[in-house]
């Protein structure tokens, strides 16, 4: 759980105006360490990255998930 | 990761393919920490490493950071000690779709990222836990929603059909985990409107308000690993407000950042919110997507008729 942020009201919905949107948008986009999976260069499709293991003399590492894991899942 | 090949699938799709890719999945996955089983589910989630042959190394299923780490620790040691014999060639000439032309990339359309999280209760706490999709829009439907010789101040609703679709496909409480889409009848309110505020050369920018409310009957699921029933009502209700540029000699928009906030109640039988029932506040945003890879994965409704008229 987070604790609280100072930055944004009590009642949210309060924030639902063009003076708080940038601060609400900001706050549900994800952090930059809430993006670290995205740094690693996942191939998104199964076939392919076997082709690129072989050339690569590589095993595979597969992220498997009910859902796209790299969106909703 | 630098030692091995990482690669994103979703398995609930390629374990049921009919084709070599659906096959040489499932041939990993029978030899991993869930081969066999059938109850409660039938799901292949986790972490597979494997050869090119599709011999298992080490696999497993947990959100443990230091547990992923020592399954690729025993991966590469078993690696290593069959590398003459596991660097076969894959095998090729395979003439496929990897989508079995279910989906296009809309190339000249819009796409954009869309984030869901819960807002701060009463209290001031809040979940950390988030989520993400993203929603896709034709070059056709672009232009759609932009009206000709839009006046400034004017209120002009998107179409019909778009706005429904982001209300029925995407304002969906997927925080902790997937949930279906609504159906038609469950949209009971859905206005999304476009407002000119400024008009600069081939620039508009645009205000974006909008309100939508989605409510559900019980849909009586059970959900099988906790034999929990989706026994109550479920609902969504949202305030929308954005802040769009679009350039009309590109036809493109420059910046698309919108948001969706209000009340979330009820559950489903995977998002796991029997602990949540609510009413508890979440919000969602909206975003350009970038060209990546990853930005490029399909709206996770992409399967469920996603491009048709509500």
């Amino acid at each position: 759980m987070l604790k609280r942020e100072n930055q944004l009201p009590k009642n949210t919905l309060d924030s639902v105006n063009p003076q708080g949107f940038g601060k609400l948008h900001s706050f549900i986009k994800p952090r930059r360490k809430e993006l670290r999976w995205t740094e690693i260069p996942w191939e998104i499709n199964l076939w392919e990255a076997r082709q690129k293991a072989s050339q690569q003399k590589q095993p595979l590492f597969i992220w498997a998930m009910n859902g796209n894991p790299l969106g909703c899942t | 990761m630098q030692n091995f090949v990482p690669v994103a699938d979703n398995c609930s799709y390629t374990q049921n393919l009919q084709n070599m890719e659906g096959e040489f999945f499932c041939l990993i996955a029978e030899q991993g920490h869930y081969g066999g089983r059938t109850k409660p589910t039938t799901t292949r989630q986790g972490l597979y490493t494997c050869t090119l042959a599709g011999e298992l190394l080490a696999s497993i299923n947990t959100r443990d950071g230091d547990e992923v780490a020592e399954m690729m620790r025993q991966a590469l040691e078993k690696w290593h000690q069959k590398r003459g014999r596991a660097v076969e060639v894959a095998p090729g000439g395979y003439d496929y779709d990897p989508h079995n032309g279910r989906w296009e990339y809309p190339e000249d359309g819009l796409v954009l990222n869309l984030y869901a999280r819960d807002l701060h209760r009463e209290s001031g706490e809040v979940d950390s836990r988030w989520n993400l999709d993203r929603v896709w829009f034709t070059r056709d439907e672009v232009n759609s929603l932009i009206p000709e010789n839009m006046v400034i101040g004017k209120n002009y609703p998107i179409p019909r059909h778009l706005a429904r679709r982001i209300a029925k496909l995407h304002l969906v409480d997927i925080v902790r985990g997937e949930s279906p889409r609504w159906k038609n009848e469950d949209l009971k309110q859905v206005e999304i409107a476009l407002i000119a505020e400024e008009i600069i050369d081939d620039r508009m920018v645009l205000r974006l308000e909008g309100i939508v409310r989605n409510e559900a009957p019980p849909i009586l699921y059970v959900n099988p690993f906790s034999n929990q029933k989706v026994d109550m009502p479920r609902g969504i209700e949202l305030q929308l407000l954005g802040d769009l540029t679009y350039n009309q000699t590109a036809g493109t928009f420059e910046n698309f950042d919108a948001i969706a906030v209000g009340s979330r109640w009820g559950a489903t039988a995977f998002n796991a919110r029997f602990d949540d029932l609510g009413p508890a506040p979440i919000g969602f945003a909206f975003e350009l997507a970038s060209d990546s890879m990853i930005d490029r994965t399909p709206p996770q409704a992409i399967l469920s008729s996603y491009f048709e008229v509500v």
